[in-house]
């Protein structure tokens, strides 16, 4: 029979918060990466050829015809995806084993998650992405 | 005075018995007939006068796959952010469900956009008679609906990791929550702009 004892000792340890605040935070920074990859790759012709060198391992990256091809936006993908992943492999190594503030990422997550998604919406990036001007053609 | 439904008779109480029963197949029926009719949606892809009608279809399946599990899913994480741990079981089962459909709605997606960019379509089409479709909803649809997949993945990891302690520690179940929710806005937001964008050209 178990006793209010052995129950108190089943409960686990209670884990550091880093790997959640890892998972939550990574996100913005794959969406960031992709939102600065299409932004950049808008810019000029070399820009857009840097990135789409990234993705061309996408199988329909390339391709003509009706059929038509991926284009430039497998390198966005390609980018963002790299960029999620190293970001969260970095993040988690890095917090495993410290414990911030839940609210204060959630936070973070949240405003960083709007203000990026906004910026998806062309007229308001052609706005606050007009730094991209002043990168080399 | 009593006002409660309970039966206060033998016949009364198998009766109610038969109701009940009748009530459950009549629920039961309604979910198969919603779900039905929702998948007819994207079947109906299939007689597009399309040269693509295979590449819309699986998309358009995906897709309303994704809006059924992750809502599903979101309604549930509202009531784990607010402390319900029961919901963890179910919560489970449906992240992983949300990773698959969110992996096959992204590589649909990059099959459907090869024709949407392709000689003559949907792009070129849009782009002649009703650019904003293109310029603005598509450019804004084609990036948010990649975001479900890492949020997911992400929440599902937590459940992973955490494992029981997700339901100790209100903290693990508030940012699953937080996670799910915010897959559930991507998703919905990119499915209006899909089925918006759709309306006017499809493939």
């Amino acid at each position: 029979m178990s006793t209010p004892q052995s129950t108190l000792d089943s409960v686990p340890e209670p884990r550091s918060t880093g790997p959640m605040v890892a998972a939550l935070l990574a996100v913005p920074c794959g969406e960031f990466a992709l939102l600065l990859a299409d932004k950049i790759a808008n810019r000029s012709k070399a820009m857009e050829t840097l990135v789409y060198g990234t993705g061309k391992w996408i199988p329909g990256a390339t391709g003509s015809g009706p059929g038509g091809a991926i284009g430039p936006y497998s390198g966005k993908e390609t980018i963002a995806l790299a960029v999620w992943l190293l970001s969260w492999a970095a993040l988690h190594a890095f917090l495993r084993h410290s414990s911030p503030s839940i609210t204060r990422s959630m936070r973070i997550f949240l405003i960083a998650t709007i203000l990026i998604t906004v910026n998806f919406i062309d007229p308001v990036a052609d706005v606050t992405f007009a730094f991209v001007n002043w990168f080399p053609k | 005075m009593n006002e409660s439904l309970s039966p206060t008779s033998v016949p009364q109480a198998a009766e109610s018995a038969e109701v009940r029963q009748l009530s459950r197949r009549i629920s039961v029926a309604q979910a198969w007939l919603g779900a039905g009719l929702l998948l007819l949606w994207p079947l109906f892809n299939l007689w597009h006068p399309s040269n693509f009608p295979w590449h819309a279809t699986l998309h358009a399946l995906s897709a309303v796959g994704m809006v059924v599990f992750g809502s599903y899913a979101g309604h549930h994480a509202i009531y784990l952010m607010r402390g319900a741990a029961s919901r963890l079981p179910a919560i489970r089962r449906l992240s992983l469900w949300c990773v698959g459909l969110s992996a096959l709605a992204v590589v649909s997606g990059n099959w459907a956009y090869m024709p949407y960019r392709g000689t003559g379509g949907a792009r070129q089409r849009l782009l002649d008679t009703a650019p904003f479709f293109h310029n603005v909803l598509m450019e804004f649809k084609e990036f948010i609906c990649l975001m479900p997949l890492p949020l997911y993945i992400g929440a599902a990891f937590l459940l992973w990791y955490y494992d029981t302690r997700a339901a100790q520690d209100q903290r693990i179940a508030s940012v699953i929550g937080v996670l799910l929710i915010t897959a559930w806005a991507f998703l919905i937001a990119g499915a209006i702009a899909g089925m918006s964008i759709a309306k006017v050209q499809f493939l």
